[in-house]
């Protein structure tokens, strides 16, 4: 019998490889992320 | 005797993905601005506990609709300013948010602990849509929140896609530099659509609170606010996807330790 809480675990598991994903910029870009997702903008930059 | 067992299960799924549904919606709105908030936990837990105390205060929990909004908001506003104006690094940003979150909804709870809530939201039937059998008392039993999830996800659908609005929303998320020579106030759409998404985030927390539970305990929202964050990827920033999702992984969220779903055991995220 596996432990349940293993079970109780899935979500968060689920949540963390998410997570590794849209904080890798390569791996964003091919799920669709919005171009400049996590980047500031300076005007002055421009 | 399994068939209704399924339809109670299946209607659990349902209010139990509404929170999730909230926030992830918020978090879509603000991540298609370019901003990214990790700090929906925190948001959620402020949201949940003034949400709790407005419509303990009150006795409507309207007006703990309203002022979860309003603590989610201000949270957000927060956040805006720190991205946008002093454009500090948004994980960051995020991440103090929530562990900042977490503790003032501990010290802003204290006295809410473990008190009913009487007049919270109560499941109402929809006149005929509630009597289809089957569909009715999965989709159609519910508390007002839920149908009002019901009418944002269409709605937020309809603004991001085929509004001038959502066109200037998608493209300072894309290429702000290219909005900004286009005459869009790239400052201006991010303050919007990231105040925005904490208040959909504080409404999620009041959901647990103030219909869910419906009860306020330290740190209830058991992490939601990430499994949000996480839907708004896995449903690739499309609310009409995210509805679908939600509904699973508001399955998934069953066992989370919540007084609404009998037991509270431990509490998993920090």
């Amino acid at each position: 019998m596996i432990p349940s809480f293993f079970l109780k675990m899935l979500p968060y598991i689920f949540t963390i490889v998410v997570l590794i994903i849209v904080t890798r910029k390569a791996l964003a870009n091919r799920v669709g992320a919005p171009g400049a997702l996590g980047l500031h903008y300076d005007r002055e930059e421009r | 005797m399994q068939e209704g067992f399924i339809i109670i299960i299946m209607a659990t799924a349902i209010t139990a993905g509404t929170p999730i549904l909230f926030a992830a919606l918020g978090e879509i709105l603000t991540e298609r601005s370019g901003i990214l908030n990790l700090g929906v936990e925190g948001m959620m837990l402020v949201g949940a506990v003034s949400g709790f105390a407005f419509a303990i205060s009150f006795g409507n929990p309207w007006i703990g609709v309203l002022g979860a909004m309003l603590a989610g908001g201000l949270m957000a506003l927060i956040h805006a300013f720190l991205t946008v104006t002093m454009q500090a690094n948004q994980v960051v940003t995020g991440l103090a948010l929530t562990l900042f979150g977490t503790g003032l909804s501990g010290f802003l709870g204290k006295p809410f602990i473990g008190i009913p809530l009487e007049n919270s939201f109560k499941p109402v039937s929809l006149g005929i849509l509630g009597d289809i059998p089957y569909l009715g008392p999965i989709f159609f039993q519910q508390d007002p929140l839920v149908y009002l999830s019901y009418i944002l996800v269409p709605v937020l659908w309809l603004l991001i896609y085929k509004t001038r609005a959502g066109l200037n929303l998608r493209a300072v998320g894309e290429n702000p530099a290219s909005a900004d020579s286009l005459g869009v106030s790239v400052y201006r759409v991010r303050y919007i659509y990231v105040v925005m998404g904490g208040m959909l985030a504080g409404l999620g927390g009041a959901y647990l609170s103030i219909a869910y539970a419906p009860t306020w305990l330290e740190h209830m929202t058991a992490g939601r606010g990430w499994i949000a964050v996480a839907l708004v990827i896995f449903a690739t920033w499309n609310p009409v996807r995210l509805c679908l999702v939600a509904i699973f992984s508001g399955g998934s969220t069953l066992w989370l330790p919540c007084p609404g779903n009998g037991y509270y055991d431990s509490i998993l995220l920090p």
